[in-house]
């Protein structure tokens, strides 16, 4: 189990150098939206989802 | 006009959407409605034919290829793009995102549409909230004074009740118990040491011919181990393995359902069978009960399930089909637990009204809160009737068959005001609807302000409607 959260947050770190070397070079496109949104898939899996507050940051 | 609806969560959340959904066919029947879900729960799309065409979102296979490090990245972004262009081509004029979370406001961003509700990530890569019922989800849980359903059901303009329909026929219930006592949360799960305890009254008496565990196919040994160890005897219980359209089909044929938190209460919501839900952990009943009348929810006052004091509910409550009258609920008792009954108006409000806090009170201390509650002060202050106060006393001291007669003319003078105090509570949801639907910045305070004084008069005029029928019972009982 704690192997695969390892890997898990290694992907996700990962993911997150490509989106922001992506920011660097094209700017913000549509694509950077893909990865962010693969980012969150990744989030879930760690153990972020909840229904109310997952969205604590907007309050 | 094409519409896609978004609901990225679990089995449960798509069918506490299924009202909404249902409203915004009738409301726009020429309008194309889609649906997007999980593709893990595919089999749902034989109970929603009235859906033009539903969408599969792969997170599971996303979530794989992300997970495995011998898969480059791409993969995922690939099938991503894939699913996405096949979305696209659809030429949404409008996306409606039913799911509370910040994966579901990415992908309905990703969505072409004209017009967006719900969740959605701006172009500053900011969370924003479009539509005033959808902010009231961003409510903390302790201050959303709301069903899921009722959300739903307004954010899509609809002004009354719409109860969950699902394809097919209402069949005759036949004498069988089903139970529900799987969920995929530890902490919703109730110990078969507890299930016996409660299941050896019930089953003692004799009211059911069968009694069954109701499990999906992959549960089956799972359910065959529970059986093992609740460990009746000379009761025997079945195992009932089925998808979910079956399970419906069971359902109807049942008489009594006995679930904790899972997506069986919401599709049981949509049938006529009487439902016990046990609300246990992190289970929040007031916001995602059975979005029907008449629903049994008991919950534990800690989180955490209660392990001594176990329920009985009675013969006679579950031979008047739970609760047709709250004088036969009075002897049952509910230990530790909170018990309340669903209540769900014609305007579609829907409210949990607390049963007893004494369980231990006669029948008649019972009637005479009931009578009590029958003639509250109304909003000026005023009794609107205190010569009851009377009767009350002499309700709990003696009662003849002359004098439950004279109360329940009373009582039948006073079903006007029973009336007016269910036209009140329309008029103040009627009030809460424009105040969030047409302004831009909602006060929330207000709202809270409004939701009070509903939840108060809504209990008021349901204990009224019971305490009538009630009274009318026993005088129609009397030699």
């Amino acid at each position: 189990m704690k192997d695969k959260r390892k890997e898990l947050e290694s992907e996700l770190k990962r993911l997150n150098e490509s989106t922001k070397r992506l920011i660097q070079t094209r700017g913000y496109t549509k694509e950077v939206d893909k990865l962010k949104m693969l980012e969150e898939l990744i989030r879930e899996q760690l153990g972020n989802e909840n229904f109310i507050c997952s969205t604590s940051t907007t309050r | 006009m094409k519409r896609l609806a978004v609901s990225l969560l679990r089995l449960g959340d798509i069918l506490m959407l299924v009202p909404a959904l249902q409203s915004l066919k009738v409301i726009h029947p020429d309008d194309e409605l889609h649906l997007l879900i999980n593709e893990n729960f595919k089999h749902i799309e034989p109970l929603l034919p009235f859906i033009d065409k539903i969408h599969f979102f792969p997170r599971e296979v996303l979530q794989q290829d992300l997970s495995d490090s011998d898969t480059p990245i791409l993969a995922a972004f690939d099938k991503l793009d894939h699913f996405l262009e096949d979305l696209n081509r659809n030429n949404y004029q409008e996306v409606i995102n039913f799911t509370h979370n910040t994966l579901s406001a990415c992908v309905s961003s990703l969505i072409k549409a004209d017009r967006r509700v719900g969740l959605q990530v701006d172009a500053q890569d900011q969370l924003m909230i479009q539509g005033n019922w959808f902010q009231i989800l961003n409510q903390p849980a302790s201050k959303m004074p709301w069903h899921f359903s009722e959300v739903y059901l307004k954010a899509v303009g609809e002004e009354g009740y719409r109860p969950p329909i699902f394809p097919g026929e209402n069949q005759r219930a036949e004498s069988r118990l089903l139970l529900q006592p799987f969920t995929s949360e530890d902490r919703k799960f109730w110990s078969p040491d507890n299930w016996r305890k409660y299941l050896g009254p019930i089953l003692k008496d004799n009211i059911f011919k069968q009694c069954e565990v109701l499990a999906a196919p992959f549960e089956k040994e799972k359910a065959e181990r529970f059986i093992q160890e609740i460990n009746l005897q000379n009761h025997s219980i079945g195992i009932y393995c089925c998808h979910l359209e079956e399970a419906l089909v069971r359902i109807r044929q049942s008489q009594l359902l006995i679930t904790v938190d899972t997506s069986i209460k919401h599709l049981a919501a949509g049938t006529r069978i009487s439902i016990i839900e046990l609300a246990l952990g992190g289970s929040r009943a007031e916001h995602t009960g059975a979005f029907r009348d008449n629903v049994l929810v008991l919950s534990s006052p800690e989180n955490s399930p209660p392990t001594q004091g176990v329920f009985h509910v009675t013969k006679g409550y579950l031979k008047n089909h739970l609760l047709t009258d709250l004088g036969s609920s009075a002897s049952c008792e509910w230990g530790e637990w909170r018990a309340s009954v669903s209540c769900l108006t014609d305007s579609g409000s829907w409210t949990l009204v607390p049963l007893y806090d004494n369980q231990k009170e006669s029948v008649l201390d019972e009637l005479g809160n009931y009578m009590e509650a029958c003639f509250l002060q109304d909003e000026q202050g005023k009794y609107l009737g205190s010569s009851a106060f009377n009767c009350v006393e002499t309700l709990k001291t003696h009662l003849s068959p002359s004098q439950w007669k004279d109360l329940a003319r009373q009582l039948a003078e006073k079903e006007k005001d029973c009336e007016e105090s269910l036209d009140r509570i329309r008029s103040m949801r009627t009030q809460i609807r424009s105040e969030i639907s047409e302004s831009s910045v909602v006060d929330y305070s207000k709202v809270q302000t409004f939701s009070k004084c509903i939840g108060k008069l809504k209990r008021k005029q349901e204990y009224n409607r019971r305490f009538l029928r009630t009274v009318k019972l026993h005088v129609m009982e009397m030699p």
